[in-house]
């Protein structure tokens, strides 16, 4: 018998102590993710002493590496129904997750390391591939093939979510938009009246994945809070 | 005026009734054909299912909506 939900009732402090415990890991994830990505990226500079690696193409690693390294994690908690029964119910689950709850999860793992990826081709392509056109072209039709397979994959993710997943993903979107749109506004606006310099489009799309993620975070922390009222 | 959360989450009465018949999230989340964390997320009163989700819980648990679901101080009717 699942008491947790009871005993949280009476104990109304460990909602919070539990979402700060949540989000802590969280951030702690983000910044452990950023940092791998700043050293991978000095670690190219430095590989390559002729690379020059701007702050969105380090921003870029940075990410890529983040949701490589979730993907790994969550395929990895998929593997084992019980394992992902507990990441999604707490320390008490006692049923394996269902077919639905593995297929939502390994896309949700799908789509974000193909983002990783997608990411990650563009820097490379420009740094290793700068000096030949032909396989520059050939790369960029490959990051476009990549792009339709993960487009697949997050509407198969839509198809198979339950209403909550779909909640989630569209109140993530919804605010990402809404912040980026008036965050793009402001820069933009600056930039036509010249107080800015010009920012190329890969640079705020970096940008808009980092806001992306920390929505997305902030989304999840917000709503998958085990404790009650 | 109740202060209501960001996305305007009602109250509910799911985690006492689930508790009551001895379920964890898991079969609760079988039975209604949604994920755990459907269920986390309701009964933390972040998240309002939808219609057809609401009519689902009323059936299974032989109440009608009002009694799963209220807005606090809300009086039925007004």
């Amino acid at each position: 018998m699942d008491v947790e939900g009871v005993t949280m009732m009476e104990s109304p402090g460990n909602r919070n102590k539990w979402r700060w415990n949540t989000g802590t890991r969280l951030i702690a994830g983000l910044v452990a993710g950023a940092g791998l990505g700043f050293v991978v990226g000095k670690a190219i500079k430095h590989g390559h002493p002729g690379v020059q690696a701007d702050g969105a193409d380090i921003a870029a690693i940075g990410l890529a590496a983040f949701y490589i390294g979730a993907t790994a994690l969550l395929l990895w908690i998929a593997n084992d129904r019980m394992r992902l029964a507990r990441v999604l119910e707490g320390k008490g689950a006692d049923i394996p997750a269902s077919d639905d709850e593995v297929r939502s999860f390994i896309y949700q793992a799908l789509v974000m390391g193909l983002a990783g990826i997608l990411l990650a081709l563009p820097v490379f392509g420009a740094r290793f591939l700068a000096d030949n056109l032909l396989h520059r072209q050939i790369s960029f039709g490959g990051i476009v093939l990549l792009f339709a397979v993960q487009t697949y994959f997050n509407v198969r993710l839509w198809r198979v979510s339950d209403e909550f997943v779909r909640s989630t993903m569209a109140k993530t979107a919804a605010l990402t938009f809404a912040i980026g749109q008036g965050g793009l506004f402001l820069r933009a606006a600056a930039e036509r009246m010249s107080l800015l310099k010009p920012a190329s489009s890969w640079d705020l799309l970096v940008i808009m994945m980092q806001l992306y993620i920390f929505v997305g975070l902030f989304v999840s922390v917000r709503t998958l809070d085990r404790s009650s009222k | 005026m109740q202060k209501r959360g960001v996305f305007h989450e009602m109250k509910n009465k799911l985690r006492v009734q689930r508790v009551e018949r001895n379920w964890n999230h898991g079969e609760l989340s079988q039975r209604l054909g949604v994920s755990r964390q459907a269920i986390h997320a309701i009964e933390a009163e972040k998240h309002d299912p939808s219609l057809e989700l609401a009519f689902k819980m009323a059936d299974l648990l032989g109440m009608t909506i009002e009694q799963i679901f209220n807005q606090g101080n809300r009086e039925p009717g007004k």
